[in-house]
């Protein structure tokens, strides 16, 4: 198992304003597979993201990537974790806007030990005609493309989306999600999507339902519809 | 509806803690400085007006070789004009000073006592209070004066020694050797019945009726059996309203750094306005797009920066007119003159700039900005858009990422740079106005040290040609140079171009209308060799007019050297005639022919008071310069941090080693500090040095100015130790964010 979750567990607040967030979530997801966090708001799907990503602390249980325990660890560690392991795609993009496409990708390709080839990576994204402009002169689905190829540039084994398609129409959804079936193609990148879109679970790998902080249903599809070909984005 | 939105404003003001209290110390500090400064000038200026009327203060003057006849008296005052003598003479105290005795007034130049009554009985004396307190005298107690015991029945001042000066010539006051009593008629006219003639000064204070001091002076001149020996009117009276005319320096300087402070008052606001507007832009658009009017968001916004300024305001003025503010800064002119305890004043300007100004200013700039980001459209708002110029869409052609990157963020954050750079510039003369004040009066203290080369000057009361054996004679004058409508003094003094001199370094051509200036003239003025100085007789009403041969690097006072014959023909006077001597010892001159003695170490101690009374303004002026200082760089620094909060929060994401986000982020802001602090010292030095002498347009001394090196290295030191405190205790907040949240909140 790539990704090995037991028993985790976060809360937030205290006294009256205490709030648990996940109450023991145990699952994992094999190398190169795509899967899919759903939940409804406060489900605590955004918070297993950020756990895994080492954004968020833990209270307790037990997160593993690739073997490593990434529970316990320090600032300076959880650090040296996303630099090497995890690419992060949200909702909003969270380009720097005073760099240009080709600059935005830089940031992370500066860090990576083993970088993807900057050239390709914009032809496969469709960006090649666009690396100069700046991010306010960007569509929606353009941005998002960037985001993902600053995620990408580091060929991170793990990918992080935070609702990669909820700022988005259904057409640029659409392309967007080839996009990450391609990558996870030609990459053998392992995928955490969180989504409220219930479409994108059919061309997943394993989805993961959450309610209330725990784990409803868990499933693998014996079919996966291509992601060209789904409905209602 | 504007109660349930204002119930944010006790939220917003305890999740921004830290920048409110900042925002509200620069306002006391700022309010505090100008009016301890500014309120305790008005306390003495104000305060010596108003007692003009209770003391009966004189118009002016004069000293005579002999008592006046009655009729003489009786002719001069037929228009009403006012004349009483205050005869007096000098004895020795019981610890060897000298104390100058006169009798009770009458109705001119009051004693105002601070305690205790009158002298009624002969062998009660009142005190002057500063000589009674540095000799230890307290109402009751006993002293000797002139060999007769004395009951201290009063302690108090009068206002025609208001500055106790021994004579109009000594250099500053001296309570240990030097002070004045008063007594009874009776005991006065018993002194001075048992002492010689020759040791009583006839002199005869006036207050006019129809009738000018011109007038006065010519008919007093033009009188039979008159030998008119001085005099002086209350304009010209060194030791009358010293305080007042001292203070003029220190409320000049006040009321500067009263608009330095403003300035930044509006600048700190109208940034930390700015800021949170921006920060709330989408909150603003949601509510403008729910139908919130903009009176009611704008009344919503102003509110709370509104009240603290006022509260600040109100804190700062109430510091400032207390023992701590003006009680603090009028210490050193109650020390050094002789005044009474003025009743507190709180001129309404001051009030209106420490308890309105800072409100308003507030609401003003939240007004404009408010208004500003109103303009746009709900939906703009909401998207939280930036205007393009905000990014300056330059395309770089940097290979290496790091300085790619530096660069870029440099641009980005030009606005915010300048805003803090400008925000340095201001405090940062706050600061300098307080050096420069400390550096002019040490320069002052230690050019009069060492440029007075004599140890003994004595100025003839009635000049001679005979030069006692050791002694250097020469011709001393006094005229007035015009200085932003001050009269100030300028010593010429006549150098024998044969033998040239042993005290002043100056080597004058012949002619009536050459002369060498001293280096105080030049800094001043900016008078180079060949141009022409104008200076005035006032009581001739004559103007001379001298041009500059050489520069002299003697800096006491404003001095000319003339080539002494020439001088003498300039101003009519005899070959031969001398009026002053100059030696290294003590000449043995006869005190009557003598009108002051003037010794080196009297020369040291008033260049040295000088100094010491500047202190209390320089120590305020540059503590509250430095915490303004600092309050503002965080404030500043807390603007540009914010603005980067995101951006680290996201490389942090990535996995940014914190080495690695200093360089990318905050050693950008280093650079603008230290490029920044490479700017700014000269430039507010500049503007302060420009400003200067209009500070001290009273005063007759030199204005070297100049730092040594190792004030400008502890000021950028000091720059850079605040700015890496700032950062680190911003930059440790940051720190504590988990990127999660910052993403939360972004969302």
């Amino acid at each position: 198992m790539y990704l090995q979750i037991e028993n985790l567990q976060k809360s937030y607040g205290k006294d009256e304003s205490f709030i648990r967030v996940l109450k023991g979530v145990s699952t994992g997801v094999e190398r190169g597979q795509m899967c899919v966090i759903q939940g409804t708001s406060g489900s605590g799907k955004s918070t297993l993201l950020n756990c895994v990503g080492g954004l968020d602390t833990i209270d307790s249980g037990s997160v593993k990537v690739d073997g490593k325990e990434i529970f316990g660890l320090k600032p300076a560690q959880l650090s040296d974790y996303r630099r090497d392991n995890l690419g992060f795609i949200f909702q909003f993009y969270n380009l720097v806007p005073n760099l240009t496409v080709k600059e935005n990708i830089l940031i992370c390709r500066h860090i990576a030990e083993n970088p993807l080839d900057l050239d390709d990576l914009l032809e496969t994204l469709g960006l090649t005609e666009h690396q100069n402009k700046f991010p306010a002169q960007l569509s929606g689905g353009q941005q998002q493309r960037c985001a993902i190829a600053r995620a990408l540039i580091k060929n991170p084994k793990l990918l992080l989306c935070d609702e990669p398609t909820g700022a988005l129409d259904s057409s640029t959804s659409r392309d967007i999600l080839v996009l990450l079936e391609e990558i996870n193609r030609k990459y053998n990148t392992t995928m955490l999507i969180v989504t409220h879109n219930n479409s994108i679970k059919n061309m997943v790998h394993k989805v993961i339902r959450l309610k209330d902080g725990m784990i409803r249903e868990e499933y693998e599809n014996a079919v996966r519809v291509p992601a060209a070909e789904l409905e209602d984005l | 509806m504007e109660r349930t939105l204002n119930r944010r404003l006790l939220r917003d003001l305890k999740a921004n803690f830290g920048r409110y209290l900042a925002l509200f110390l620069m306002i006391v500090l700022g309010v505090y400085l100008v009016i301890g400064i500014v309120g305790a000038s008005e306390l003495v200026i104000i305060g010596t007006k108003n007692m003009k009327e209770v003391n009966r203060a004189e118009d002016g003057e004069f000293s005579v070789f002999a008592p006046l006849p009655d009729e003489t008296i009786g002719r001069l005052t037929t228009d009403g004009t006012y004349i009483e003598k205050l005869f007096s003479t000098d004895l020795v105290g019981e610890d060897d000073s000298t104390v100058r005795v006169f009798a009770v007034r009458k109705d001119i130049d009051l004693v105002v006592l601070d305690s205790g009554h009158p002298a009624e009985d002969r062998a009660e004396a009142v005190f002057e209070k500063n000589y009674a307190k540095a000799h230890n005298l307290k109402v009751g107690d006993n002293f000797t004066v002139g060999g007769r015991p004395y009951t201290v029945c009063g302690l108090g001042s009068v206002p025609d020694y208001d500055q106790v000066l021994k004579t109009f010539a000594s250099p500053a006051v001296d309570v240990d050797t030097f002070g004045v009593m008063f007594v009874s008629d009776a005991e006065y006219k018993d002194i001075r019945e048992s002492l010689p003639e020759k040791v009583e000064t006839y002199t005869y204070a006036y207050r006019l009726g129809d009738t000018t001091d011109d007038d006065l002076k010519d008919a007093l001149s033009k009188s039979e059996n008159v030998v008119l020996l001085s005099f002086t009117t209350y304009a010209d009276n060194l030791r009358i309203e010293g305080a007042a005319g001292d203070v003029i320096m220190d409320k000049k300087v006040g009321l500067v750094a009263g608009i330095i402070v403003l300035i930044l008052f509006a600048y700190v606001i109208s940034v930390f306005v700015l800021h949170q507007i921006e920060r709330e832009q989408s909150v603003i658009g949601a509510l403008y797009a729910l139908g919130v009017k903009k009176r009611q968001l704008m009344a919503h916004y102003i509110i709370l920066p509104t009240i603290v300024a006022l509260l600040a305001g109100v804190a700062g003025t109430a510091l400032g007119f207390s023992p701590l503010g003006v009680g603090v800064m009028k210490q050193s002119t109650y020390d050094y003159f002789s005044i009474p305890e003025y009743e507190m004043v709180y001129p309404a300007y001051l009030v209106v700039y420490g308890i309105v100004i800072p409100p308003v200013i507030c609401a003003l700039v939240n007004l404009l900005t408010i208004n500003k980001k109103l303009s746009r459209t709900a939906l703009s708002l909401l998207r939280n858009e930036q205007s393009e110029s905000n990014y300056r869409r330059v395309n770089l052609k940097i290979k290496n990422f790091s300085l790619l990157f530096a660069v870029r963020q440099l641009i980005r954050e030009m606005r915010s740079s300048v805003t803090l750079v400008l925000g340095m510039v201001i405090t940062l003369m706050v600061i300098i106005l307080g050096i420069n004040t400390y550096v002019l009066c040490s320069r002052v203290r230690d050019y009069n040290t060492e440029d007075t080369k004599y140890n003994y000057m004595y100025l003839y009361k009635f000049p001679d040609s005979e030069v006692p054996a050791g002694g250097e004679g020469t011709y001393v004058e006094t005229l007035g140079i015009d200085c932003e409508g001050y009269m100030l003094d300028v010593t010429v003094i006549g150098i024998d171009r044969e033998k040239g001199s042993r005290y002043f370094d100056a080597s004058p051509e012949a002619g009536k209308s050459r002369a060498v200036i001293n280096r105080s003239l030049v800094e001043r003025f900016g008078y180079d060799v060949g141009d022409k100085i104008v200076l005035t007789d006032s009581a001739a009403d004559m103007d001379y007019c001298f041009t500059a041969t050489d520069i002299s690097e003697y800096r006491v006072g404003f001095t000319i050297f003339m080539d002494i014959a020439s001088m003498r023909e300039l101003f009519g006077k005899s070959d031969g005639y001398i009026n002053a001597v100059y030696s290294d010892k003590e000449l043995g001159i006869d005190e009557a022919k003598l009108y002051s003695v003037t010794t080196k170490e009297e020369i040291k101690h008033s260049s040295a008071v000088f100094l010491t009374m500047m202190v209390p303004m320089t120590v305020t002026l540059i503590s509250a310069g430095i915490v303004i200082f600092c309050v503002v760089m965080f404030l500043m620094m807390a603007v540009v941090i914010d603005r980067s909060t995101m951006g680290i929060s996201l490389i942090k994401i990535f996995g940014y080693r914190p080495g690695e986000i200093r360089s990318l982020y905050l050693n950008g802001n280093l650079l603008v500090i230290a490029v920044g602090g490479l700017l700014t010292i000269p430039l507010a030095k500049g503007i302060i040095d420009k400003l200067y002498p209009s500070f001290i347009a009273n005063v007759a001394c030199s204005m070297d100015l100049a730092y040594p090196w190792y004030y400008y290295l502890g000021i950028y030191g000091c720059i850079l130790l605040v700015y890496l405190a700032v950062n680190r205790l911003l930059v440790s907040k940051i720190n504590r964010i988990t990127p999660a949240e910052i993403l939360k909140d972004r969302e």
